[in-house]
């Protein structure tokens, strides 16, 4: 048992340093990003996660500085965890204090937040799928986005409508249905958790194909 | 006990074998250099061992256990790109190091730091590339990690950070009685502080030994000597490298081994 919690406390100094590092390499991006995720509108919320996601583990991804936080003590599981984990706090609490100063119900309120929760677990998740596979992913997830707001909005989600669409019911930017949708979104960033922790490093014998690696010496 | 265990090591990179069936290990308390010209794989080996890149095939063991994230809190790297976090200052370093390093020495570090009048509050990024080395080193000897692991440590370092960084090396292996694991192609230097050394060619390793041993096992013979019987390696100028167990010709230095197994164009050996 105190194996389990000593265990507990150290992987929240982890987390605890690694929000610092992050804090401290980019604290321009982050503060602006924060400041336009406080407005309170699922479209504006869309770019701005966008890129809040890819500024973080992302960008070390992209701009191969990732290698840096492999070579320390961090797993590429905590190193999912720690991102995602700051990434749902921020929009959390930047969904509720926008929240606050609208008249809506507790219901509604609570509505917005997994909505912005949505959009949040979708668009990591693509961009970390991207990324794995030495994609660019701010660009491509931009087509993405764009890609799945087109598929949502044709037809309706209203199922006894012969204009119906399936997909509007998932599609995290229509979210036509929104357990379906959040769950729809979870499940994206599910699969790039198991293509992030499993493609090269830890359990390189699950392997998802080819290494991004550049041969230095 | 082995500190490290690399067993048939194979990676793929763009289509391109890098690695192929490398093997070699490291005693405890042992400085081994892996050696190589460039492009030959040394740094690939040192990040599959580190976890930072993953393996096609083959199998790594630190301290007797199959490599895990959590086995990194006893290995400490420095790699040879010394690239370092944007905007953290050389405090917020050793805050980090500290907390994910159990045994790190605090007073080691902060004694190193005074010695050498780095300041703490100095962004990392705005050090020079010597300093920057000798900084990421002394960062990598204070978290204690039972294994060190330094990518081109001593590359263009000034003679005197490069005497200090040896000198390093070697005080923790005596006194903290680590293992350091590192990679270079300065061959004239290594017999100052290396005790045992891989070649690796073409992400092949060709020869593996401890210093003393290698250099019991060859012997540096005029070209007009009589070689049979030897194993001939390679010929070296006016000179020829070959193995053997007779007491004939010269004992060569580490250079020359080197260089003769990696002017020779077997591979195996």
């Amino acid at each position: 048992m105190s194996d389990y919690k000593s265990s507990f406390v150290l992987e929240l100094k982890k987390m605890d340093i690694y929000f610092e590092k992050e804090l401290t390499e980019k604290t321009g991006r982050i503060a602006i990003l924060m400041l336009v995720l406080l407005i309170p509108s699922l479209f504006v919320k869309e770019f701005a996660i966008l890129f809040l996601s890819s500024s973080l583990l992302i960008h070390d991804i992209r701009h191969q500085n990732a290698e840096l936080l492999y070579s320390l003590p961090f797993s590429k599981k905590e190193l999912f965890h720690f991102n995602l984990i700051f990434l749902c706090f921020v929009v959390f609490a930047t969904s509720a204090f926008g929240e606050i100063f609208l008249g809506d119900t507790i219901i509604e309120k609570l509505e917005f937040i997994l909505r912005s929760l949505t959009l949040l677990f979708s668009i990591f998740g693509i961009q970390m799928i991207l990324s794995e596979f030495n994609i660019d992913a701010v660009v491509f997830s931009f087509i993405v986005v764009i890609f799945d707001a087109i598929l949502g909005n044709f037809g309706t989600p209203d199922i006894n409508s012969s204009n119906f669409n399936p997909y509007s019911l998932i599609s995290f930017t229509k979210q036509g249905n929104l357990a379906m949708s959040l769950i729809f979104s979870i499940l994206i960033c599910f699969i790039s958790y198991l293509i992030y922790t499993r493609k090269d490093g830890e359990n390189p014998h699950e392997g998802f194909g080819s290494n991004k690696l550049k041969q230095t010496d | 006990m082995k500190a490290l265990e690399v067993i048939n090591l194979s990676k793929q990179i763009d289509g391109k074998q890098i690695l192929s069936d490398v093997s070699f290990s490291v005693s405890e308390g042992e400085i081994m250099a892996l050696v190589g010209p460039n492009g030959a794989g040394k740094t690939t080996t040192l990040k599959c061992i580190m976890g930072i890149t993953g393996k096609d095939a083959g199998e790594i063991f630190i301290f007797g256990q199959p490599f895990s994230a959590k086995l990194k809190t006893d290995m400490a790297f420095v790699s040879e790109n010394r690239k370092v976090f944007a905007n953290l200052s050389l405090e917020d370093y050793r805050k980090m190091y500290k907390t994910l390093y159990p045994n790190w020495d605090d007073s080691f570090f902060k004694n190193l730091i005074s010695q050498y009048g780095f300041n703490l509050k100095q962004e990392m990024q705005k050090f020079s590339g010597g300093q920057n080395t000798l900084l990421m080193s002394i960062l990598a000897f204070s978290t204690n990690a039972k294994l060190v692991i330094l990518d081109e440590p001593t590359q263009h370092l000034d003679p005197a950070v490069r005497f200090e960084l040896i000198e390093m090396i070697k005080e923790y292996v005596n006194d903290k009685k680590g293992t350091v694991l590192l990679s270079s192609h300065e061959i004239y230097e290594l017999e100052e502080y290396a005790s045992s050394f891989a070649i690796i060619k073409n992400g092949r390793i060709i020869y593996t030994d401890s210093i003393d041993e290698a250099k019991q096992k060859h012997r540096i013979l005029n070209i007009n000597k009589n070689v049979k019987g030897t194993k001939v390696i390679a010929v070296i100028n006016d000179e020829v490298l070959v193995k053997t167990d007779e007491d004939i010709g010269d004992f060569p230095r580490l250079n020359q081994i080197i260089v003769g197994y990696l002017k020779s164009t077997e591979e195996n050996f």
